[in-house]
């Protein structure tokens, strides 16, 4: 039994995006920590309202946080991890909001009827924070047991792990977190321009064909420059780099494309854990199986 | 005596005030008060016949104080006073009522408010006035000199009118030569001369004004005194060069094997370690530059100077590579091939790829020395009667026998073995240390009369005679005991250094066909494997943890693996039966104290079939003989004090015995540190604490590294290497040797290898030379330290961590004729001419979320300017001007702008770039029209940034100095941004040009000639006035706490040790009175703003109506 | 192209509204264009993100509420982190879809998104968050 962190894994990852679940529990695991999910969560909202006179999209990440706030006195530990950018970044930005407008707290304190008040304690993090501050990429580099020698890795952040500021889990301009990671795994890493540039985001919902365009510059720039795979965080940005080539081929005959994967997947492939269990490539709408194939 | 007939006089300013406050009223109000004798108002007070009204009043109402109510005291003060002044009434009399920015300005919506607030603030200057006491100025002599702090434009200015005056002037500039930013630039804009054209006669004028004392490579390291007496102390940085004998023919720079970037040219050319900045340079003199010690020579337990003989090495000089070597070490072949190199652990170039072959380097020059009958010869400075006995001729034994020798003692060595060299002779096998070598290197000891006695053990029954024969006695008997295990069947293994041993003294020992089990994973153990393989035996090392952590010399495990010894890990011996060890499985648990991660036991275990088992656990001293001598022993060794001194005083030890089994180096390290004590010892001389660690940040030049992998050295033929002892590395190629040298980064800049030396005729160069100080008195200071520019680094989404994406003065270098590309711009990435160009205004200025939030002022017209010098340079080249505004408000320049849209064909773009990146070979610059409203990308080869303007990096710590204030863009304040641009604060003390913000050469020299005149003012007088309007102590309340004194920013306070009270230095009191707000006691107040004053006037202003 | 200001834009009430609901202020924009050129949605939008602080500026809040730019944001914080006065222009992006989305205007309708099983819940969420009331 590893130790236990607080996990909260977020809508996505309970079913489009179990390739994201299970690498990066099972990866926790190999690295001797157990992510047990918050009993009760609920839905982060994926995006934080930005209207200074409304409070609605701050109530459901408090009520997460509440929940966070008991158990995390149960286990005995105030961190909580997320690794969906979205959550991540909505839990946080909501953190830091009632934590800086105690006037807000107050407000939703009144919704709050059966739970206890927000009392500020807990540590959302990002399971990169988290990788490199609490575990130590040291430990991380023992566990490696089939380095990545050779595979060309695109790290793409996206948006929402970098910006605004005060959620910044590296610098937004030119962040080296997955470089670091993935370098360590044993990867060639590309110096990839468009690490930190929006993929078009909820508009794959209306717009797919912004989306696409999108998807086509990202994807064909990263290819430009040698790259096998994108990795990234977000199950969102995920969605949108690999089933939205579906419409850039369409658009751009000479579009090739390129598989997308999570960095928790490369990570658990370096540590060993290859089984279709842990990497669900099912999930995935360009295949990385035949890029990863040497170390399956 | 409190004034009873106060005049007011109310000025209207114009509208100013009366436009809002109603000065009728306030005429009306105060004059009520008993104490005033008259109130009158003006429409302005300040004008002539405004002063007049008050000069008549006085006389007229013979008034005893005056009160003007205007605008602020920094404006029209002293207008006033020296009004009083001509009518007869002492100046300190009169006082600013300020009701224009207090009163009039605030309130401007509410008149009535104004005048209420008006009437409390005249109240409460009358009731502050009516203690002022009658002052007269202060008188304080002037040294007639000045000193300009910077060579730049403004600061030569300066320099040049104030000399130009007959004012003798010191110079500082921290830079080898005078110039400043200016000398930099390719063109000037609007005129477009070269400053190689009209800056350089100012150059010479100041380094040969016979007014002019010229310091550079210089820094000012203290102040002390006060206007008109300022003492400076300054730094005079060593240019390892005597500049007196210096004739600038550049002979050192052309010998010099190190190249560093080029400073001067921003990293754009690269220059010697020896260099002249440009070739105007004023003064023509060289100046090497030295970082400091370089992390190889740090991290060497014995510091020789690795940098130095590799340098050296590099200019296919090994004479004097060697040279290098022994003028540390005379036992170059013996480091060279078996040293542990700290120095390559240490070295910046691991972090690239692989660190320099540093001991090789060492090894081939040794060899090559051998080669060509260069002998190392031990100079004996002076003989000296004492004598000392050295027990041991290993390592530490060596080195201490010759370091002593040297200083002119008599040195006996005793040795228990037929041969020299301890452990290197005996424990090291022949094939990696040949018995010659040593022999070879030991000879000039023997030379120079060291005695060696071998075959002759000492113990407990001859120690006491020794030590009674000789001065002294250093025990470096090294570790010849084998440690043991405790395990059954330990008496049927044999050691490895029973096996070395014999290895080494030519004994035969028969393996052939047999199966060797080697216990131990360090170097004794892979030792003793592969001399067993030699001797025809089958082996395998057996390690009870894994590979990574053998302590082993990692690349003598891949030599032994070459050979055919096999490796088997986490087992640990548990019995050694006949033909067959019993071994544990273990394995690995948590890091230990060393680092590594603990082997632990598993309870199973695993027979492997051994006919002779080799154990190689640990080697220990053999000192049981010294402890009975009364010799402290802990834990098997001799145990010493911080100078290696034994519990016996004239007894001294060194080396493994002390210090445990450890490497040759740090046995040699601690036997010189023995020697050098014993001599001490010996004169009666305080002695030193050993010092081996040293540490160096320094981290080498990586954007100068020289492409190539770490050198291999050649190796004996397999065959040979199994079954022979023959020495199995033969070391680097001649050719290697130097290519290996070149991918040394150059850490420590100058390498001291003294090829220099060697070539200077006027024999100039001393690279021992220290820094040194030098004091000037002065009357006045100006500093015009000049500006900065962020660099493009700090952009990365602007492309800064690309290397064509530069800032603009990088560019400024590109574009010098004189300059790396001799005008013509060049890619810095491939050296070829782009054939398109990006200029980005307002990178980081503009900016105070991400920068800084001013405009950097001279960005739109240089950037202007560059842009012209492209197209004129070069018309076929592209270039696309991204900008937010165009500022040209200067005499000429928007003409100039013009002249560069309608002649010269540059493309402006209105709009800022957010992002620059590599597609491909090109750099795509994405940026936006604003006017038409469309998004702009351009594909580009070089991106040139307009970076924002700082203030000196080294500003912040002068203006502590000087006690100047400063900004935190490190901008030096001025006391009145229009009205007194020019002074600070600190009477005496000036600034000029783009030290105080950064501005353009016109006006830089403006600045300068203008706090040249000022400071010419101050020093035209044979005496200085001063306001006397300073802390003044009450000696019979002061309780001489020094509260006071060290609240004290100008130093102007002592406490006197007879009377034990503050005493304050009124030339140095600036009136500023922190001192008197910190006095506990009210003991200590500024005169005429003494407490009751202030509080009376508070009370009045803090009156609610 | 012509365009009358008839009264002073800083006391038109719908520029207040989103200076109030946003919370920046949008005077402080000084055009340097940093938040266009580094927009990745800039090429799909009617009016570039600077120009929409011009407009505010001079306060034509029509053109905005008329134009595509505020649904082709998507919030991705670029041009917020960059603006050298520290602008959230992604909060007046939010402020001009809040003054229609609180008419109760649906920009999109849920029921006739396609592909619902395959898209992420976190784009849907998101999505109708921003677009509908």
């Amino acid at each position: 039994m590893g130790k236990k962190v607080m996990f909260y894994p977020g809508c996505t990852l309970k079913g489009v995006a179990k390739n994201l679940e299970d690498s990066t529990v099972e990866s926790a695991r190999v690295l001797g920590y157990d992510l047990v999910e918050l009993p009760g969560w609920t839905c982060c909202g994926a995006v934080y309202g930005l209207a200074q006179d409304s409070v609605k999209f701050t109530i459901a990440n408090v009520r997460n946080l509440i929940k966070a706030q008991n158990f995390g006195k149960e286990i005995g530990d105030n961190r909580l991890l997320a690794v969906c950018s979205m959550c991540y970044n909505n839990l946080k930005r909501a953190h830091i909001d009632v934590m800086k407008n105690r006037d807000k707290l107050k407000t939703l304190d009144l919704f709050m009827d059966e739970e206890a008040n927000y009392e500020g304690n807990i540590n959302v993090m990002h399971y990169l924070q988290f990788l490199k501050n609490d575990v130590g990429m040291d430990k991380v580099a023992e566990m490696v047991k089939k380095p990545l020698k050779g595979l060309k890795v695109a790290p793409y952040y996206g948006c929402l792990l970098l910006r605004p500021d005060e959620v910044a889990i590296d610098d937004r301009e030119d962040p080296h977190i997955l470089e670091e990671l993935f370098e360590i795994l044993g990867a060639e890493v590309v110096d990839y321009p468009l690490k930190n540039e929006c993929c078009g985001s909820y508009h794959t919902v209306d717009k797919k064909e912004i989306v696409g365009e999108r998807t086509y510059k990202l994807v064909s720039v990263a290819k430009g420059m040698g790259a096998d795979v994108i990795a990234t965080s977000c199950p969102l940005c995920f969605f949108n780099l690999d089933k939205r080539q579906e419409i850039a081929k369409q658009k751009h005959s000479e579009f090739e494309h390129m598989p997308i994967v999570y960095f928790t997947q490369l990570m658990a492939i370096a540590f060993g854990l290859t089984s279709q269990d842990v990497l669900h490539f099912d999930k995935h709408y360009i295949s990385p199986e035949e890029v990863l194939q040497k170390w399956l | 005596m409190a004034m009873k007939r106060i005049g007011l006089f109310v000025c209207h300013c114009g509208r100013n005030i009366a436009g809002t406050v109603d000065v009728e009223r306030v005429v009306k109000e105060i004059s009520k008060r008993e104490d005033v004798a008259f109130a009158t108002h003006y429409i302005f007070m300040c004008s002539q016949p405004g002063q007049q009204l008050i000069e008549d009043s006085i006389k007229k109402y013979n008034l005893d104080g005056v009160v003007v109510a205007n605008c602020s005291p920094t404006l029209h003060e002293r207008t006033m006073r020296n009004a009083a002044a001509r009518a007869g009434l002492n100046p300190y009399r009169v006082e600013i009522a300020n009701i224009r920015e207090w009163a009039a300005w605030p309130h401007e919506d509410n008149p009535e408010a104004a005048t209420r607030v008006a009437i409390r603030i005249v109240n409460a200057t009358i009731e502050k006035l009516k203690a002022n006491a009658s002052l007269h100025p202060l008188e304080v002599p002037v040294k007639k000199r000045a000193l300009v702090v910077g060579g730049g434009v403004a600061g030569m200015q300066a320099a040049l009118d104030l000399a130009d005056a007959g004012i003798e002037t010191v110079v500082v500039e921290k830079e080898p030569s005078l110039g400043g930013n200016m000398i930099r630039l390719s063109e000037t804009f609007p005129t477009l001369d070269c400053p190689q054209c009209i800056l350089t006669p100012k150059m010479n004028d100041v380094g040969g004004h016979p007014n002019i004392k010229l310091y550079t490579y210089s820094e000012v390291e203290e102040v002390d005194g006060y206007l008109g007496n300022f003492k400076v102390k300054i730094k005079r940085k060593s240019p390892f060069i005597d500049w007196n004998k210096c004739t600038g023919c550049g002979e050192c720079a052309k010998v010099c094997p190190t190249t560093l970037p080029s400073d001067f040219d921003l990293k754009m050319a690269t220059r010697k370690a020896t260099h002249i900045p440009f070739e105007q340079a004023v003064p023509f003199k060289y100046t090497i530059t030295y970082n400091g010690v370089p992390p190889c020579n740090a991290a060497c337990p014995l510091h020789l100077n690795a940098q130095g003989y590799v340098a050296a090495a590099k200019a296919g000089r090994f004479d004097r590579s060697i040279d290098v070597v022994w003028e540390r070490l005379p036992f170059a072949g013996i480091a060279g091939r078996i040293c542990t190199h700290p120095c390559e652990s240490a070295c910046s170039r691991g972090a690239i790829d692989k660190p320099v072959g540093i001991r090789e380097v060492k090894r081939f020059v040794a060899d090559w020395a051998v080669k060509n009958d260069r002998k190392y010869i031990l100079h004996v400075k002076g003989e000296k009667e004492k004598s000392v006995a050295i027990i041991g001729a290993g390592a530490a034994g060596l080195i201490a026998a010759h370091d002593l020798r040297e200083m002119g003692y008599k040195v006996t060595v005793y040795d228990k073995l037929p041969v020299i060299g301890g452990m290197l002779a005996v424990g090291i096998p022949p094939y990696r240390l040949p018995q010659e070598v040593i022999d070879y290197e030991v000879q000039p000891l023997i030379d120079a009369s060291v005695e060696f006695v071998l075959n002759y053990e000492v113990n407990e029954k001859n120690f006491e005679e020794i030590r009674k024969k000789y001065d002294a006695v250093i025990l470096a008997i090294g570790t010849h005991k084998e440690r043991h295990l405790g395990i059954p069947g330990e008496e049927k293994a044999m050691h490895a250094l029973e096996l070395l041993k014999k290895a080494n003294l030519g004994e035969d020992v028969d393996l052939k066909g047999k199966k060797v089990v080697v216990i131990g994973g360090g170097n004794s153990a892979v030792d003793a494997a592969r001399t067993a393989l030699r001797f025809g035996g089958d082996v395998t090392i057996a390690y009870r943890r894994t590979r990574n952590e053998m302590p082993a010399i990692p690349e003598e495990i891949v030599d032994a693996e070459e050979e055919g010894v096999k490796f088997k890990f986490l087992v640990s011996p548990a019995e050694i039966l006949d033909g067959k060890i019993k071994l544990e499985k273990m394995k690995l648990g948590e890091k230990d104290a060393s680092g590594r991660r603990k082997p632990i036991p598993t309870g199973e275990y695993e027979m492997m079939d051994a006919d002779v088992v080799v154990l190689a656990v640990g080697e220990l001293p053999d000192a049981s003989w010294a402890e009975k001598l009364g010799i402290n022993v802990e834990r098997n060794r001799i145990k010493v004090n911080e100078f290696m001194q034994t519990s016996l005083q004239n007894v001294f030890a060194a080396g493994d015995a002390v210090t445990g089994a450890w490497d040759w180096v740090h046995a040699a390290a601690y036997g010189r540190w023995a020697a050098k004590n014993v001599a001490h010892y010996l004169e009666g001389e305080e002695m030193e604490k050993v010092q081996i660690e040293m540490s160096s940040n320094l981290r080498g030049y990586k954007e100068l590294a020289y492409p190539a992998k770490r050198h291999e050295t050649k190796k004996l033929g397999m065959e040979e290497r199994r079954t022979t002892f023959k020495e199995f590395n033969l070391g680097y190629t001649e050719e290697d040797v130097v290519d290996e040298a070149k991918r040394c980064l150059g850490c420590g800049g100058c390498a001291k290898c003294g090829l220099c030396v060697e070539v200077c005729e006027s024999k100039a160069i001393d690279l021992h030379m220290q820094d040194w100080y030098v004091e000037e008195e002065v009357g006045a200071i100006i500093v015009a330290t000049g500006f900065e520019v962020m660099p493009p680094e700090a952009f990365p989404e602007l492309g800064g961590k690309y290397p064509d994406v530069l800032n603009a003065l990088q560019f400024e270098r590109l574009l010098a004729p004189a300059g790396p590309t001799e005008g013509i711009p060049r890619r810095p990435s491939d050296g070829k001419i782009p054939k398109a160009i990006a200029f980005v205004h307002c990178v980081g200025s503009r900016d105070p979320q991400n920068g800084v939030p001013y405009c950097s002022r001279i960005c739109c017209m240089y950037t202007i300017k560059q842009a012209m010098l492209v197209k004129h340079a070069r018309p076929d080249i592209a270039v696309y001007d991204f900008y937010i505004d165009i500022r040209s408000n200067g005499k000429g320049y928007e003409e100039f702008y013009h002249r560069a849209k309608e002649e010269y064909g540059v493309n402006f773009i209105r709009g800022k770039v957010s992002k620059v990146y590599k597609v491909g070979d090109r750099y795509r610059v994405q940026g936006v029209d604003t006017l038409t409203g469309r998004i702009v990308e351009v594909d580009v080869d070089m991106v040139v940034l307009a970076t924002a303007a700082k203030g000196s990096s080294s500003v912040k710590e002068l203006a502590k100095k000087l006690r100047i204030p400063y900004d935190e863009w490190g901008w030096l304040k001025e006391t009145h941004l229009k009205l007194k641009p020019l002074e600070t604060p600190v009477g005496g003390v000036f600034i000029a040009g783009a030290a105080q913000f950064v501005k353009d050469i016109t006006d830089s020299v403006s600045q300068g000639s203008g706090a040249a005149a000022k400071a010419m003012a101050l020093l035209s007088k044979p005496e200085l006035e001063k306001e006397p309007l300073l802390a003044r102590v009450d000696p019979e309340i002061c309780a001489g706490c020094g509260r006071c004194k060290d609240q004290c920013a100008y130093g102007a306070i002592s406490i006197d040790p007879v009377r034990h009270v503050a005493v304050v230095n009124e030339a140095l009191c600036e009136g500023c009175g922190a001192c008197s707000a910190n006095c506990p006691t009210t003991a200590i107040q500024v005169v005429n703003f003494k407490k009751g004053q202030i509080i009376r006037a508070v009370d009045v202003l803090a009156e609610v109506f | 192209m012509k365009y009358t200001i008839t009264k002073d834009p800083h006391e038109d009430e719908r520029v207040q509204k989103i200076i109030e609901i946003s919370g920046q202020n949008i005077f402080s924009c000084y055009q340097c264009g940093r938040c266009s050129s580094g927009c990745p949605m800039a090429e799909f939008m009617d009016v570039l993100p600077n120009q929409v602080f011009m407009f505010l500026q001079e306060g034509d809040v029509d053109t905005l509420l008329n134009a595509k730019t505020p649904w082709i944001c998507a919030a991705c914080f670029t041009c917020t982190v960059r603006c050298p006065v520290g602008l959230d222009l992604a909060a007046v992006m939010e402020a001009i879809r809040e003054l229609q989305l609180r008419k109760n205007y649906d920009y999109v309708d849920p029921y006739k998104v396609e592909d619902r099983e395959e898209l992420p819940p976190i784009a849907m969420v998101s999505n109708f968050r921003k677009f509908t009331p």
